[in-house]
């Protein structure tokens, strides 16, 4: 395969990074300048991200490294292959909407210009991890992502944040600690953590194995898979919205970055020994999710019990440890994170206007808000894995994988767990947009243009990435790493 | 054939559909004018295709899709009787429901919404049967439940309305869910979804013995669940019934003329590609088979009987519809070629009668502003064009000849006695006469009964017969129902479009169960409701009869017992959550906080400055280290 050698990835992790100072600053002195400046700051790495589709499309990768700590053979450096595209595009475009969309949700929160310039490195955060080479850079990224997620959520959360912050930071950092762990176990037993040289030297020592359990549980908290999922419910729904929509649409995603390139990447002849439990721990976490949304009553609450049980179809697919399950779990990461980000996007177009977010006290809500019940609408058919949105496009080839694997029972469960699905989205869509109005409405508009336009580019990404999804799906397929018969 | 016809019939609506908010930004009428010719467009180039596909030719048309690392899966359309016949239907009945649709709705809101679904509808509706294999078919599939959804859901403030939406919505996904099982499990078996390519990889099998018997059963009776739930058939049949919640004209396109066909037209599919007669003897798929039928005879009989005592002016022909097409069903398992031209005949002949029926009902609740049956009656005399094409369409429905219905009813009944399969010949005889008599009870009541309706102002002030906009599409549909039966008896039409060359003649047996049912149906009718010898409140009056009304009217508790099991379900989750979400897991996190917030106070009284302490301290880890550490590097331990 051929490299290209690069310096625009380096730009793409670090400017938000570099910057989020100068955005603080910036954003201090005048709003109006400070959101234009985070706004093409945080298109940067997106346009640099989609500037190499057809790089990455063509079969090629792209390289650039740095000498960094010669003594213990570490080297700063940044891929982006086929592996890392769906999930660097997912990222950067999610930063980007993100940001936009904080512009006016968040325009009169105490400390504004504080949290762009946390927002800012959280983005970057994200983005290092999928792009980072080896073991040690990836883990500076994973806590680089999680501090300023942490400060997001305990400063300008909802309910108790400080106590849910906490949870979320304690939670998620026992399990980066567990992956942390197998990092150094590595090293002390490979002296690398190149991921490119590891990957010849993994053997099937037992050794091996204690490592991938530890760094299994370091991706299934970030995850939340069941039953380390108590930390998700809290931090997601109490999030400030734009934050929400990173933490479910796009954070949770790189624990399953991390199954895909360590576990299967490296691991493939030790991961078929873990596979089943792991895949029963999916369909706990997809069924659980479920059930705990449908007897939830606040939007927020029912998105992230959601974004459980949607992990769940993502770990299955990821470890049905066939191709085409492999392939349609990295697709799932893409139309989930779209379709989540969406709605979430929408519950916090209802909580910015109606400044309510309870099932039973909207209603309604569809004759003023015709664009954000469509939106609703589609994310949540797309999760449902309704075609032809993109949630089926991804589901259909997890299934199939499910099969391939000769988990057919397992998978027959999961199919009729879409049926749970629906039935909880469809449910709180009534109760918020449909029925009687419980206030008078005559003076609810649909949301800002600020906040529609981000809305407006995930809708038609989860509607086209239904039917015509050929180049990201065909990018998918070779980045899925070579598994062991 | 117009160019491009197999593809055009349904991506011209699709496409055409997303720009009817747009027209309607310039006016009411532009809005519709735009909907009626996008669809009327589509029906053109879906009835252009019927004289290619005459006597039976078929032909195939795909291009790569998908990438999936077993290769490319392939879109394609599959042109063939069956599949222009129910494009036709679709797209012809469709677009003159549509046209019906600009008088019905007239006075709603939000119109851009139920023309985009209406039109999104028809091409969904005409893309699911032209599709050449299962992915498209079942992407088809759920758009037209998602419409359907929409649709019922229309009038989203009626609580009703909006619960129906969702009642339908997640009961056909049940279906859905097997259906989409089954096809996964083909396309992990076989790598494709082609129909085609499926069957003789299935035929392969068997022959070399890769694929089971039980296996192939089981597999079709899961891609089956898909059309007993999109068809409304026991034990789904709960949704379609409560569908009615949606305006009239969506009630006659989707939930009698089209959608609901789907499963029929995926049986039939099934049966004609993928296993075909002569490839898969319907002996050694007797299980299945048996399935089929009896699930549609009982549903044929059972809807019936429910059909006789509701007094919902939609509900009574719901439950015919969901009658018929298990009829339809049940004459697919027969197993048969005879069954199977009988029941796709059935199909042409149903959607257009019920759909008659259907807009002629809208039309009766335009002009009185009730939908209770009981409270109508003596419209008659002032809706002329409504009378006469409800009783073409009833006497259709009834089975009384020259009309359609008689003509396929009659083929069913000629191919149940062919099987020799008594059951369900028994079956669907004792449907056919509880049909005519639910639907003449129905006329009578809404037309011919003395008049009840005095009380009630009406919709509008006083009674009139519809605008010409809804009795022109009446009329076309009464004159489809007419003669497409006659035209196919003159001239042995409609095997001979299929290319099925039957030369039966009609057996005695048959034109006595005929006659049979003409006879014992019209007795009754003439004596419970025009004579009133024995009126129908006798039958209400003894135990029995009192009994057995209130079964039939709360429908056998069916609907009862699964709001019961979701209600249960429900409350077994807020259970799960606060015993174990919230009282076990998540207050095990507490304790886990709280324990190390103690454990870091019991440390801390450690902390006492003594250089004893310290030093051990210091010492015990250096120990540990150095374990560790030499650990690692003789990996013994490990």
């Amino acid at each position: 395969m051929d490299i290209v050698s690069s310096f625009q990835l380096s730009i793409a992790v670090f400017i938000q990074l570099i910057l989020s100072p100068l955005i603080y600053i910036a954003t201090n002195n005048s709003k109006k300048l400070g959101d234009t400046l985070s706004i093409i700051i945080s298109a940067i790495p997106f346009v640099i991200v989609a500037y190499f589709f057809n790089t990455i499309y063509s079969g090629q990768r792209v390289y650039e490294e740095y000498s960094w700590i010669p003594a213990f053979n570490l080297r700063l450096g940044f891929l982006l292959d086929s592996t890392s595209y769906p999930f660097a595009l997912l990222i950067s475009l999610m930063g980007f909407l993100a940001t936009i969309y904080s512009t006016k949700y968040m325009e009169h929160e105490h400390g504004y210009a504080a949290y762009m310039a946390l927002l800012l490195m959280f983005n970057a955060g994200m983005l290092g991890v999928v792009l980072a080479t080896n073991l040690f850079l990836l883990y500076i990224f994973w806590e680089l992502m999680l501090i300023p997620s942490y400060f997001l959520i305990a400063y300008w959360g909802t309910g108790r944040p400080r106590v849910i912050g906490f949870k979320y930071f304690v939670f998620t950092h026992a399990g980066a600690l567990a992956m942390l762990f197998g990092i150094i176990w590595i090293y002390a037993l490979h002296g690398t953590l190149e991921i490119s040289q590891l990957s010849t030297l993994m053997t099937e020592r037992t050794e091996n194995l204690y490592i991938a359990i530890l760094i299994f549980i370091g991706a299934a908290v970030k995850m939340a898979v069941f039953p380390f999922h108590t930390w998700l419910p809290d931090a997601h729904a109490e999030a400030p919205t734009p934050i929400s929509v990173l933490l479910s649409g796009v954070m949770i995603k790189t624990g399953a970055y991390l199954i895909v390139r360590i576990l299967i990447g490296l691991f493939n002849q030790l991961i078929p020994l873990i596979n089943i439990p792991v895949i029963i721990l999916a369909l706990i976490s997809m069924i659980w999710g479920g059930i705990m949304a449908l007897v939830q009553t606040d939007v927020k609450r029912i998105l992230a019990y959601s974004s459980i049980s949607q992990v769940g179809y993502i770990l299955f697919g990821l470890v049905s440890l066939a191709p085409i399950g492999v392939a349609g779990g990295i697709f799932h990461v893409l139309n989930h994170g779209f379709a989540k980000g969406l709605l979430f996007m929408c519950s916090g177009v209802i909580i910015h206007v109606v400044n309510e977010r309870d099932l039973n006290k909207l209603g309604g809500l569809a004759s003023r808000m015709p664009i954000t019940v469509t939106a609703m609408l589609v994310g949540a058919l797309s999760i449902a894995g309704t075609p032809p949105l993109g949630g089926f496009a991804s589901e259909w080839m997890i299934f199939s994988g499910g099969v391939d694997a000769g988990l057919t029972v397992y998978t027959a469960i999961a199919i009729a767990n879409t049926a749970l699905t629906a039935g909880y989205y469809l449910r709180m869509i009534r109760a918020v947009f449909f029925l009687q109005p419980k206030h008078d409405l005559s003076k609810i508009h649909d949301a800002p243009s600020t906040m529609i336009a981000p809305m407006s580019i995930l809708l038609l990404l989860v509607i086209i990435l239904g039917f015509l999804n050929y180049p990201i799906v065909s990018i998918i397929i070779k980045g899925v790493p070579a598994l062991h018969d | 054939m117009l160019p491009y016809s197999p593809w055009l019939s349904w991506v011209i609506p699709l496409i055409g559909c997303v720009f009817v908010p747009l027209f309607f930004k310039l006016g009411k009428r532009v809005g519709e004018a735009y909907s009626i010719t996008v669809v009327f467009l589509a029906s053109f180039f879906a009835l252009s295709m019927i004289p290619d596909v005459w006597g039976g030719k078929s032909w195939v048309e795909s291009f790569p899709w998908i990438p999936t690392p077993r290769g490319f899966i392939e879109a394609g359309v599959l042109v063939d009787p069956l599949s222009v016949l129910m494009a036709s239907i679709a797209t012809f009945i469709g677009a003159w429901i549509i046209v019906y649709s600009v008088g019905y709705m007239s006075h709603e809101e939000g119109l851009p919404r139920y023309y985009f679904f209406m039109v999104f509808f028809i091409g969904g509706m005409t893309g699911l049967v032209m599709a050449d294999n299962f992915l498209q078919t079942y992407i088809f599939w759920e758009i037209v439940g998602l419409c359907s959804y929409a649709l019922i859901g229309f009038y989203y403030r009626k609580p009703e309305a909006a619960h129906a939406g969702i009642k339908a919505f997640i009961t056909t996904r049940i279906g859905d869910v097997m259906m989409l099982i089954g096809i996964v499990i083909l396309f992990s078996m076989f790598g494709t979804f082609n129909y085609s390519e499926i069957s003789h990889a299935l035929a392969h099998g068997l022959r070399e013995g890769t694929v089971g018997l039980p296996l192939l059963t089981l597999i079709l009776i899961l891609l089956f669940g898909g059309a007993v739930g999109k068809s409304a058939q026991i034990p789904l049949h709960v949704w379609l019934p409560d569908a009615m919640e949606g305006p009239t004209p969506v009630s006659a396109l989707i939930h009698a003329a089209t959608m609901v066909k789907a499963g029929i037209y995926l049986t039939a599919r099934l049966t004609l590609t993928i296993i075909p007669f002569e490839e898969f003897p319907p002996a050694t798929l007797h299980q299945w088979y048996l399935t089929v039928a009896y699930i549609g005879a009982v549903t044929a009989f059972f809807a019936a009987t429910m059909g006789l005592v509701m007094t919902d002016i939609k509900r009574v022909i719901a439950y015919s519809t969901i009658s018929q097409l298990g009829l339809m069903l049940a004459s697919l398992g027969l197993a048969s070629e005879l069954g199977w031209v009988a029941s796709t005949f059935h199909i042409l002949n149903h959607s257009l009668f019920k759909a008659l029926l259907f807009l002629a009902a809208g039309s009766v609740m335009h002009a009185v502003g009730t939908t209770n049956i009981d409270e109508m009656g003596g419209l008659v005399k002032v809706m002329p064009i409504t009378f006469s094409t409800s009783m073409v369409g009833a006497l259709a429905l009834a089975g009384i000849p020259p009309f359609s219905g008689f003509f396929s009813k009659d083929l069913i009944i000629e191919a149940a006695l062919e099987a020799g399969n008594l059951p369900i010949y028994l079956l669907i005889t004792f449907t056919s006469i509880l049909t005519f008599i639910y639907i003449l009870r129905w006329i009578y009541k809404i037309f011919l009964a003395p008049s009840n309706h005095h009380n009630h102002g009406g919709g509008h002030g006083h009674l009139h017969e519809s605008p010409p906009i809804m009795t022109i599409p009446l009329i076309v549909l009464a004159v489809g129902a007419t003669i497409s039966g006659i035209v196919s008896e003159i001239i042995h039409g409609f095997p001979d479009y299929l290319g099925m060359h039957m030369h039966h003649t009609t057996s005695l047996p048959t034109l006595l169960t005929s006659a049979g049912i003409i006879i014992s149906g019209a007795i009754t009718v003439y004596v419970v409701y025009f004579s009133k010898i024995i009126p129908p409140e006798y039958f209400r009056a003894g135990g029995f009869g009192y009994t057995l009304h209130k079964i039939l009217s709360n429908r056998y508790y069916i609907d009862a017992l699964y709001y019961k099991i979701i209600d249960g379900f429900i409350w077994f989750s807020s259970i799960l959550r606060r015993s174990i979400e919230d009282g076990g897991i998540d207050r095990f996190n507490y304790l886990v906080a709280d324990g190390v917030k103690s454990a870091v106070n019991i440390l801390r009284n450690i902390q006492t400055g003594s250089s004893n302490i310290n030093i051990g301290g210091l010492l015990l880890g250096v120990a540990v280290l150095i374990i560790i550490f030499l650990t690692f590097l003789y990996g013994g331990l490990w």
